[in-house]
């Protein structure tokens, strides 16, 4: 496995930790199930992507 | 010229009685402003009604998120229900506040009701004393909850949505935040350390043998028999037996 790839499903954890983190911290409501996966599935994306591209540069500069 | 003078008073009188018809039709209130007798209706069948308060404060003020109510996670709350049920109406017998997570009941607390018969029905109340219950070292920020009164047969006859923040107990931030917080600088951790692994492709090379331990015997002597000597394999090193 790559690091980009490796980096990328670390990032998606994160993402998904973000989203729970701001609903337990009172900012977000996860209590409708659509309005939850929706903030899940783009905080998966988003932390994929954001920690795939991190990988690839950092492995890129090694 | 006594005929003309007759014919003048009388059209003057018909004026006269002309001007006091229209006068008098004017004056003549029309018929929608003709003062009606009223009649006293009998009272409008009352019909089902209910409220909830959440510590005194009507649900309805925080049916939206940003206007959640704020409580501690380990706050018990008093919960009140109040209706009136029509004579004939549903028979309600619970009062119940759910909260969800992603659709889910998380909890459900329910209460029995207690009615009182009045005129055209009956009034009913229910107070609960309502709280996290299991959760509540477990889970804390914004969550939707569910006040509703449900009848004997297990329907739902009423129902309001209302939206809770709870706040971990004197900052000790909840087990499931701790969790996170630990999950994130794992993740986090793991993407800094990628840089370090060796790249996909850029195998290590294998490393070198031992080196041969120098062994007199097998030393390349000058002259052909040695050099033949130095195509066998190198003889293992003598080992001290202990006697």
């Amino acid at each position: 496995m790559s690091g980009a790839t490796r980096a990328a499903g670390s990032g998606a954890v994160l993402g998904a930790v973000l989203v729970f983190l701001t609903q337990q911290l009172g900012y977000l409501s996860l209590s409708e199930f659509t309005t939850g996966l929706e903030y899940l599935v783009i905080g998966v994306l988003v932390g994929g992507i954001l920690g795939g591209l991190a990988g690839w540069a950092l492995t890129r500069h090694h | 010229m006594g005929a003309r003078r007759r014919s003048s008073g009388r059209s003057i009188w018909v004026r006269w009685m002309l001007l006091g018809s229209v006068a008098l039709l004017l004056a003549i209130p029309t018929a929608s402003a003709l003062p009606v007798a009223v009649t006293p209706d009998p009272a409008p069948p009352r019909t089902f009604s209910a409220a909830a308060t959440w510590a005194g404060t009507d649900l309805g003020q925080a049916s939206a998120q940003k206007d959640a109510f704020s409580i501690s996670t380990n706050q018990q709350v008093y919960v009140n229900f109040t209706f009136f049920v029509p004579t004939g109406g549903p028979n309600v017998t619970t009062a119940r506040v759910q909260a969800y997570y992603f659709g889910s009941v998380i909890s459900t607390d329910q209460v029995g009701t207690s009615m009182s018969l009045t005129t055209g029905g009956a009034n009913g109340s229910a107070v609960m004393n309502w709280s996290l219950g299991t959760f509540t070292y477990l889970l804390a920020g914004v969550y939707r909850l569910s006040a509703s009164l449900v009848a004997s047969n297990g329907s739902t006859v009423w129902s309001e949505n209302f939206y809770i923040d709870a706040k971990p107990v004197d900052h000790v931030v909840s087990g499931l935040i701790v969790f996170l917080i630990v999950l994130g600088i794992v993740e986090l951790w793991s993407i800094v350390t990628v840089g370090r692994m060796p790249r996909k492709g850029r195998s290590k090379k294998p490393a070198p043998p031992p080196p041969k331990q120098w062994d007199p015997s097998t030393a390349p002597p000058t002259g052909s028999e040695g050099a033949a000597a130095t195509d066998a394999p190198p003889a293992e090193p003598a080992t001290e037996e202990t006697p």
